[in-house]
């Protein structure tokens, strides 16, 4: 069984203008996907629609088999869907750690130390203690992207979802950002789906699919 | 756990925010405290005052019932004087002032601690004996007012119910059935300088005589001395004088506005028997009476009576002036100086309170309104921290209970403090309040005063005398300066365990009505859109 399959999913805005149709994708764990196409092919609102932070106006999304609009949305992303935003979302107020920390935390799964698990996850992407402790807003763009991926990280979720992740990135911390996620995919078992429209992320991929945007009725 | 640990971290980064926040709280929590307070010892001082005070009361026919009742009937109005007096004697008599007898057995209530009664009647005095302020040619029998003869409509004072004659006598006698009927002896207005006091048991004619009427009449303890009945001269009655008094208060003094010849209204004048011996003065002269059936008129004294009755407390007096309404029906009255002055004591306090009320109001609205403005401004400013922990997955419900508890703790802690800052100005401030409500009073009273022409004295709210009706005896005739108000100038508004709770619950009140909108903005807030705007 997929870890999500989409069956003829579609969405619209509430204006009538569609965006995706028919989609019918299937998402196994062990593998990274990158979906890629041209602007406004609707690749952040395929995203936002797995991430159930927005819901199908058509056709279903199964997890494990049952249907997404059954769960809860709120549980569902913070127990089993990571999500890495194109421009992170990080709280500014807070550090790089205490950032993570907020995520176990919401998480509500027990974890005996917090702060232990926050660094060693921003370790994991390569952020030393001391970046660790800075506000993220003295951080570098690959540093945020780099926390923005130990948060997802921090709820150890099945699924990771990330838009855009080498968006503003040079090329050594490209590779560095997408030999994570194969990583993450290959020896831990995630679901790794990338949304980008970068050829190297597609070339990086182990599948890859690709949204045409629709023509305008 | 996670809601407060966010919370108090949120407080910490936002402290010039919250710092606002609280000095507002603080204020109105102050503010708050402060007419709390004021209410809570206001009612505390009514509560206590009541339990304390000692209510004396005495039962009288309801003059302005009965005064109404004519009017109703048609003829107070009527130019034919002689059937208006009719018709009110008619009154009176259907409701007459109540005899000793039944004195005594509205005192048999439960409520009633003890009584005592005075019986009042003029006599005149015997050969070689002046009253004080008359001359050895003067006639006052002959030249003192008929009183409840002749006047326009009908009217109480020294009326008579029963026919009886009204030639007023020399000097004042009062027949006192205990020590506590003597209220001046009491207060302090009288004192016996000479001799003892009176034997209330007895009914021999002995006497208390002022220094004055001793001094002009040579008397001494143990001189006798003769008075008579003023509508029969052959009536006489011989007494013992057996203490002398001095008045000591310029409130017993000689009054200027005495009409001219009415020597028994000079306090001076006034002699002291005892209850019994007033009553046997009476049972003598109603036997020796001489009667005449065709004007039905009598000689035979009839002293007036008051009789008072004491309480524990206000509200064994309030029961009996219940029970005593139910049993005489609306043309009796209960009256108490005691409790009518003890309300007015209390009216600057009960005004304080309506505007420490009206305060509360206006500062708890204010208040309300500029801690929504503050949290809704905040909730806008936080809309991208709403919109990320939403959609890293944490329920809206929890984002929104993060944001009552920072306003919460902000809130207690400053109505803690504003507390504590209420507890030490609540006295002087609702001191000085006080006091300014107290003057304010006396000079509103001052004024009416001198509007009707009397001198008062602030704060006395009265006139210097009143001519009190005895309804029926032969000239009653009682100076009776109004007893003047002790304002409540003192509360002791101290911030106890009931206003720091009530001042709580306010602050909850405040904090959640406060944060209300803020949840319901949280609650419609959609972090894919929230998002989207900040990309």
């Amino acid at each position: 069984m997929s870890t999500l399959t989409l069956e003829n999913v579609a969405f619209a805005y509430e204006k009538g203008r569609k965006v995706l149709q028919d989609l019918n994708y299937s998402f196994d764990a062990g593998k990274v996907y990158a979906i890629v196409g041209r602007s406004g092919a609707g690749k952040t609102t395929l995203l936002s629609l797995l991430s159930g932070l927005t819901s199908p106006t058509g056709g279903k999304i199964l997890r494990e088999g049952h249907d997404l609009q059954a769960e809860d949305r709120a549980t569902l992303r913070s127990r089993h869907v990571g999500i890495i935003f194109q421009s992170f979302n990080l709280l500014p107020h807070l550090n790089a750690r205490e950032n993570v920390e907020l995520s176990i935390r919401a998480s509500g799964k027990k974890q005996r130390d917090v702060k232990g698990r926050a660094l060693a996850l921003l370790a994991s992407v390569g952020l030393d203690t001391a970046l660790a402790e800075r506000r993220v807003l003295k951080l570098s763009g690959g540093e945020q992207q780099r926390v923005a991926i130990a948060r997802a990280l921090s709820i150890a979720p099945e699924i990771i979802l990330a838009d855009e992740p080498t968006g503003n990135l040079d090329l050594t911390t490209q590779d560095e950002i997408m030999t994570i996620f194969k990583r993450l995919a290959h020896e831990e078992g995630k679901c790794v789906i990338l949304v980008s429209h970068s050829p190297d992320v597609a070339r990086m991929a182990d599948e890859v699919y690709e949204l045409a945007p629709l023509r305008k009725k | 756990m996670f809601i407060l640990r966010n919370a108090f971290k949120s407080i910490s980064r936002s402290l010039g925010r919250n710092i606002l926040i609280g000095i507002i709280v603080f204020a109105i929590a102050t503010a708050c405290g402060v007419a709390l307070a004021i209410r809570t010892a206001a009612a505390d001082a009514r509560t206590v005052g009541e339990q304390n005070l000692s209510v004396t009361a005495t039962v009288t026919q309801n003059t302005e019932k009965i005064r109404s009742a004519l009017v109703s009937a048609g003829t107070s109005g009527q130019s034919d004087m002689s059937a208006a007096r009719e018709a009110m004697r008619a009154l009176e008599e259907k409701y007459p002032a109540l005899t000793l007898a039944q004195n005594e057995e509205l005192a048999t209530d439960e409520n009633v601690l003890e009584t005592n009664y005075s019986l009042n009647t003029t006599l005149n005095t015997g050969d070689g004996i002046l009253a004080v302020g008359a001359t050895e040619s003067a006639d006052t029998t002959a030249q003192a007012p008929s009183f409840g003869g002749g006047g326009p409509g009908p009217q109480l004072i020294g009326g008579s119910s029963d026919g009886r004659s009204f030639s007023m006598g020399d000097v004042t006698v009062t027949g006192v059935s205990a020590e506590d009927a003597m209220v001046d002896f009491l207060s302090g207005s009288r004192a016996i300088t000479d001799g003892t006091g009176l034997d209330f048991a007895s009914d021999a004619y002995n006497v208390l005589v002022s220094k004055e009427f001793a001094a002009n009449n040579m008397l001494k303890v143990g001189s006798t001395f003769a008075l008579t009945n003023p509508n029969k001269e052959t009536e006489i009655y011989t007494l013992t004088v057996v203490g002398i008094y001095e008045n000591t208060s310029t409130a017993t003094s000689q009054s200027t506005l005495r009409p001219q010849g009415m020597t028994a209204m000079d306090p001076a004048n006034e002699l002291f028997l005892s209850a019994a011996a007033v009553q046997k003065i009476a049972a003598a002269s109603e036997k020796n009476a001489t009667v005449d059936t065709t004007a039905s008129t009598t000689t035979a004294l009839s002293p007036g009576l008051s009789y008072t009755y004491s309480f524990a407390d206000k509200a064994a007096y309030t029961a009996f002036a219940a029970a005593v309404g139910a049993k005489l029906g609306e043309y009796y009255t209960i009256a108490s100086a005691d409790a009518e002055n003890y309300e007015r004591s209390l009216e600057p306090l009960d005004t304080l309170g309506e505007y420490a009320l009206k305060f509360l109001i206006v500062v708890l609205a204010i208040g309300a309104v500029v801690l929504i403005v503050i949290n809704l401004f905040n909730i806008r400013e936080r809309k991208y921290e709403v919109g990320v922990l939403t959609a890293i997955g944490i329920k809206k419900t929890k984002v929104a209970a993060q944001f009552v508890a920072e306003l919460l703790i902000v809130t207690l802690l400053a109505v803690v403090l504003g507390a504590g800052a209420g507890a030490a100005i609540s006295v002087p401030v609702s001191n000085e309040l006080l006091a300014r409500q107290v003057t304010s009073l006396q000079t509103e009273k001052a004024q009416q005063e001198q509007n009707f022409g009397r001198p008062g004295s602030p704060g006395a709210g009265g006139g210097p005398m009143m001519i009190n009706g005895a309804g029926g005896g032969p000239g009653r005739v009682v100076s009776q300066a109004q007893t003047p108000v002790e304002y409540l100038a003192q509360i002791n508004a101290a911030v106890n365990p009931l206003v720091l709770l009530q001042l709580i619950g306010l602050g909850l009140l405040l904090t959640l009505l406060s944060s209300g909108a803020a949840v319901v903005f949280v609650l419609r807030y959609e972090p894919l859109k929230i998002l989207a705007e900040r990309a």
